[in-house]
Parts: C-alpha cells; structure tokens; sequence
C-alpha cells in the first residue's frame, strides 16, 4: 500500500512570520476552549471521555512493547539472543571471585581450569549462533531488496499516474508529509539488515579473537579477553534492538510531545494552586501568612528578573549581571547550599542518640555500620592495609565491599522487586481509571 | 560513673561546634596524606572512559545544585578532565538550573588549565525542563531536539555538535546526580543502544547503584565524594576531593567516637537505675 498526502507540509508547520503566531494563538485558543468544556461537562460523561484516553495512550505504549519484532526477524533475533547469553556465559565464566589470586581464574586452584574451558565453550556456541544469524539476516535481506524494487516500480506508477512533480515531493519531504511509506521503509529495512550484517561480522571477529586470549591465564588478558567479550555482547544486543523495530516504534515521538505538551499544563497547574493557596493565607491573615508574602516576592522577583534578563535588550550594563549575581549565584545558590549543609550537623545528632545498643539486632546494624563508614573512607583503609595474604579478607574496605555488594545488594533489590511490583499495580490503577483523583470526587 | 552517664546526653550544640571545627581543619590541611585504595567500580568507570572513541561525545548530565555540589562537582571533574585528557569531546548537559551554571563554570576553569577550546573540544547547553522527553528526543534527532547551546549558538555552527544527530554519535552518559534518575538513562539509552553509563551518585545513594552495576546496566560508579577521591587518585591528579577525603574521614571517625561514647553513657545509665 502506497500513502501519500496532497496537502504541502508548510501549511501544517509554519516554521516562522504570521502563520506561526497564527498557529501559536489557534493552539491557545483550542487549549483553553478543550479545557472549558472539560469542565463543563458533566461529571458522569467527563469520566468516561478521561477513562477512554488514558486507556488508549496507555495501550498505544503497551501494544508498541508487546509486538515482538518484524516476522522475518523472529529466526534472526532467537540466534542472537543465545549468541549474547552464551557470550556472557563466557566473560562470567573467566570473571575472578573472592580468593582467585591477583584478579584472574588460575587453571589450577578454584576449578579455575573448568572455568576456562567452559568460557572455550560457549565461546564456541556464541561463534556458532552469529554464523546462523548472518546467513538468516542474509537471506531475508535478499526478498527485501526484491520488495524494494518491486515498491520503487509502483511507486514511480503512481507519481506518473497522478502527476506529482519532484518539487512537490521535495517540499515536504522534511516533514514526511509526502512519503512513499512503503518504499521508504522497505529502504530502511534493506540499510538495516545490510548493517546488522556487517555488525555481525565485526563482533564475531572480536569474540574469536577473545577465544584465542583464553588460553593465557594472565590477568591482564583475562581483563582483556573479558572486555571483548562484554563489548560483544553488547553490541549483539544492539543488533537485535536494529532489527527489531516495529511498526508502531515511529510514532513514539509524537506521543512524547503530547505528553510534554501535557507536562506544560501541569506545571501551570502547579503554579497556580500554590498562588491560590498562598493568596488565601494573605487575604485571610492566617498564622505564618508572612511566609506567604515571601513566597508571591520570590516567585515574582525571580520571574520577573528572568524575563528581564532574556528580553531587555537596551538595559543598563550592570543590571544584568546584578540579576545574575545577587538573585541567582548570591541568593539562591546559597540558601540552597545551606539548607543541605544542615544535613550534616543532624547526622552527627541524629546517628549519637540513634545507635544505641538495645538488641542484638541494633548491634548487628551498628557493627555493620561502623564497618561501612570506617571501610569506605582513607582512614579505614589505613587501619588494616598491614593485612596481606589469606587474612587480607579481613581488611575493613573488602568487608565493607563485601557488605555493599552482597548483602546490601539482596536487600536493594527486594526492595526494587517490591516497589516495582507495586508501581506496577499502580501504573495499572492509574491506567484504567480506577485511581481516586483529585479531578474526580469519588473513585471510579 | 556519673561522667560516663553525663556523655549520655551530650548536648548537640558541642556535637555541631566539634563537627565543624574538625572538618574546617582537616580540609585546610594540606600535608595531610591518607592510603586510597581504588575499588572495582571506580575502576571500571576509569577503564570505561579510558577505551572511550574519540570521535564520540561524552555526555555529562548535571543533576546537582548547590546542595550537593561538594559531593558532585568533584566526580563531574575528575571524568572531565579525563576525557580531556584523552581527547574524547564532552557535553554539559544540566536539568538543574543552578547546577548549570555551577557545572559550566568549573568545566571551563579546568578546559582553561588544560588548553582545551569551547566548541571544539566541549559544549554545554543550558538548564533544560523535562528531562525525560528530551532523553526520549535525543535517540533519535539530537539536533532536533536540543538545537541551541547554552549561548544561543545553533547547533551546527559549534564544531564538536554539528555532526551529533542522534544516539549512534553518543560514546558515554555520566551521570551526576543526587537523586535517583539514573533509570531514566539506562531505560532509555543504557539498555536499548548499549551506551555505556557512568554513575555518579551522592554518598546516599550508592546503595542502590551496586545493583546497576552488578547487572551491568552501568559500567561504572563514582560513590560519593570519595568515589571522586578514588578517581583523582587514578588518574594521578590530587584535587578537592582528595583533601576532602580526610575530612570525611575525620568526621566519619567522630561520628563513631560520638556513638561509642553516647552508647557507654547508655550503659552506664541502665546500670545506674538498675541499683
């Protein structure tokens, strides 16, 4: 199927003069008229019109993810995935642990040995799984070139049936408003595939390449061997990600600019619920209604002083930096600065009546505590760096390592599972309208 | 006994007067000279800049105000004048407004000392609103997205921007920050295109950087302020955050004197009520 719009781009997107201005206030207008009526409208039917576009914008984003990828690159993506896992499978299998001697798997303590001939292996399947993605990636290279051909025919049928001029395509072809869809993308498709190959090749010369550096144990061609392999894998996964967008992935800037566009609203929102209710605080002299005053000087002396600053183009040369100086860099930096600086002092406060040793659970906290702080700083390092050999374990900065990256990371990360779970019932909630709003006086 | 039981409330005015006192002095000791030892991360974020191409940017994102600026600036630093000194171009970019112009004002202090040249060698735009859009925006049309430095200067008239057009000219993102908006960058460029990602966090959020890091979603980190330390020390060019070091190690060394003695006085106490 060939789309293409009549309609030149540049009545749609005026880039500068009258028409931009037009365009400006039109939008403005409509802004504030679709605003009106949402408000307007009774609650009854103001919940459904909301409940169906979360729910659209909402399936638009999930649909995008769920789709796969193209159909002819399902067989392509499966051999890159194994070749990826196979090539992490390698690099942790050469990845020294707690005890291997001077950062590299010695073949001859730790089951090192095994550990190298494991990474030979999947090395080897990486090697293997890369060999059938190309000649896959290769074949259905080939019937899209054929495609392409074919859509380039019908098209150049169609501008010939129709009489568009080459100047008409041009004028819009920025804006995409005169594409040939199908061409176009068969094109890009052909662009892809023909660099996925040519990645494919690059990185299965740096992974046997990395295969030959196995069989040196040293450290630093460990290191080495591991970086190649990391950045293969890497760049596997970055050739799956080529090849893998669907149909729906290009619309996905435009939905980001109606959410910024969305954002623009709430910030204006925001702005004018704190002016109301500080407003509130002055006109009915409320307790601490002084700090309301504070924050209309602020907002106002601070906008208005930005305005100034980008506008005023004759103004007197020490207005500016005066702007600059005394509102940006001397008021606000500062009061910033301190207020954090605070934190500091409560800490100290705050860490004296806290850590008291009421249970063994308290002491276990404060021990590791102490270790952490002393092991992370010049001090703690110092303390114990006379520790060398089988007792160099029990220097403070590797425990304090071995707190950090082993029992601190599996509480993090049932925290991380928990509150994603959570976010996820609430993304959910939200979704489907069932969340209490402060738009909506009950929940739906 | 009854001195024990008194250092169960010291009164927290001394603590502050103490605290203060200690750190001010150490800070301005400048013979002063403690072992670091460099840890993976930081290792790792050293080897990540170190194999850097050159004909990529690096883009350093400025989260931090002046709140945080004693823990960040010296990590945002120590990666700049690394990449300077490799040759790897560098992009400021803030979503702080105050950080903007703390950030871009020692950027250029330190290209000054090492000769390096606004648009040719680094750029920075100014404080920009909505971070996440901007991020989603510049995968695919940098220029489109941002347009204009921090100067007004269009894109393609600054040397080191004009051939930025999206993610595939975009080496590295270092993130300094202070809060948790490093998922904002591993979502979106870390894990799709396999940039790698430098996390610079404050002290209290290293925690949870651990499993970014473990999980390779990050190819290094810079824990705090001696994260920085770490760094200096590496690339063998001493700086705030070495001297600052012994100052946090000062402080870190009161604080667990103050709760060894707030926790003798406690015992202390119980013992009393106890008879």
């Amino acid at each position: 199927m060939i789309g293409i719009t009549m309609i030149p781009a540049e009545v749609f997107v005026p880039k500068s003069g009258t028409m931009l201005w037009l365009l400006v206030a039109a939008m403005t207008a409509v802004s504030i008229l679709f605003l009106v009526i949402l408000t307007q409208v009774p609650s009854r039917y103001r919940k459904p019109m909301v409940m169906a576009a979360t729910f659209i914008c909402g399936w638009f984003y999930l649909v995008e993810f769920a789709i796969p990828s193209p159909r002819d690159a399902v067989t392509a993506n499966s051999y890159l995935r194994k070749a990826e896992f196979n090539l992490r499978l390698a690099e942790h299998s050469i990845t020294p642990h707690y005890g291997d001697p001077r950062g590299r798997v010695d073949p001859k303590i730790n089951g090192g040995a095994e550990r190298i001939k494991k990474a030979r292996e999947s090395v080897d399947k990486a090697h293997l799984y890369l060999s059938k993605a190309a000649e896959e990636i290769a074949r259905i290279r080939v019937l899209r070139e054929k495609d392409y051909i074919r859509a380039c025919d019908e098209a150049e049928r169609f501008k010939n049936r129709y009489g568009l001029t080459e100047k008409m395509i041009e004028r819009s072809a920025d804006d995409h408003k005169i594409i040939d869809l199908r061409t176009k993308a068969l094109k890009k498709r052909v662009s892809d595939l023909g660099e996925a190959l040519s990645k494919i090749k690059e990185n299965d010369e740096a992974v046997m390449s990395a295969a030959a550096g196995l069989s040196d144990s040293s450290a630093s061609k460990q290191r080495e061997a591991r970086d190649v392999l990391s950045a293969a894998a890497d760049g596997v996964a970055l050739i799956r990600t080529s090849i893998s967008d669907n149909f729906l992935t290009k619309y996905q800037p435009p939905a980001s600019n109606i959410l910024s566009v969305i954002y623009g609203f709430s910030i204006g929102l925001g702005i004018l619920s704190l002016m109301t209710i500080h407003g509130k605080n002055i006109a009915k002299a409320r307790p601490g209604y002084y700090n309301s005053i504070a924050f209309y000087a602020a907002l106002i002396i601070m906008a208005v002083a930005a305005f100034l600053n980008e506008y005023w183009k004759s103004a007197p040369s020490f207005v500016k930096p005066m702007f600059q100086e005394v509102l940006f860099n001397g008021a606000l930096t500062s009061l910033q600065a301190t207020m954090f600086s605070l934190v500091a002092f409560y800490i100290v406060s705050a860490a004296y009546r806290a850590f008291r040793i009421k249970s063994a659970e308290s002491a276990l906290m404060m021990a590791a505590a102490f270790i952490v702080m002393l092991g992370i700083v010049p001090v703690g390092v110092a303390m114990t760096s006379g520790l060398h050999g089988n007792l160099s374990w029990l220097r403070l900065d590797n425990i304090q390592n071995w707190i950090m990256t082993v029992p601190n990371m599996a509480a993090q990360r049932g925290m991380a599972f928990g509150i994603g779970v959570g976010g996820l019932a609430m993304a959910l909630r939200i979704w489907l309208s069932l969340e209490r709003g402060s738009y909506f006086d009950k929940q739906m | 006994m009854d001195f024990l039981v008194r250092l169960h409330k010291i009164d927290r005015r001394v603590m502050y007067v103490v605290l203060a006192a200690v750190t001010t002095t150490i800070l301005y000791t400048t013979w002063l000279r403690q072992p670091i030892e460099v840890t993976p991360e930081v290792r790792k974020a050293y080897q990540t800049v170190e194999h850097l191409p050159k004909n990529k940017i690096v883009l350093v994102s400025i989260w931090w105000g002046p709140g945080t600026v004693a823990e960040n600036r010296p990590q945002m630093e120590a990666i700049v004048r690394h990449c300077f000194k490799r040759g790897v171009p560098v992009v400021i970019l803030p979503w702080d407004q105050v950080g903007s112009n703390l950030a871009y004002n020692r950027v250029e202090q330190v290209a000054k000392e090492m000769g390096k040249v606004y648009g040719k060698d680094w750029a920075a735009f100014g404080f920009r609103p909505a971070a996440d859009q901007a991020v989603l925006g510049l995968r695919s049309d940098f220029q489109g997205t941002f347009k204009r430095d921090r100067f007004n200067t269009p894109l393609s008239e600054i040397p080191v921007m004009k051939n930025v057009k999206n993610w595939q000219q975009i080496g590295a993102i270092v993130e300094t920050t202070p809060s948790g908006t490093v998922g904002l960058w591993i979502n979106f460029i870390g894990q799709p295109y396999k940039i790698p990602i430098i996390y610079c966090p404050t002290g209290v959020m290293v925690p949870e950087g651990y499993n970014f890091l473990d999980a390779g979603q990050i190819k290094g980190m810079l824990p705090g302020l001696i994260g920085a330390a770490k760094y200096e020390y590496i690339l063998k060019q001493p700086g705030f955050a070495t001297r600052a070091a012994n100052a946090l190690s000062a402080s870190h060394v009161l604080i667990i004197l103050l709760i060894i003695l707030g926790n003798l006085g406690y015992i202390a106490a119980g013992r009393r009520e106890n008879r």
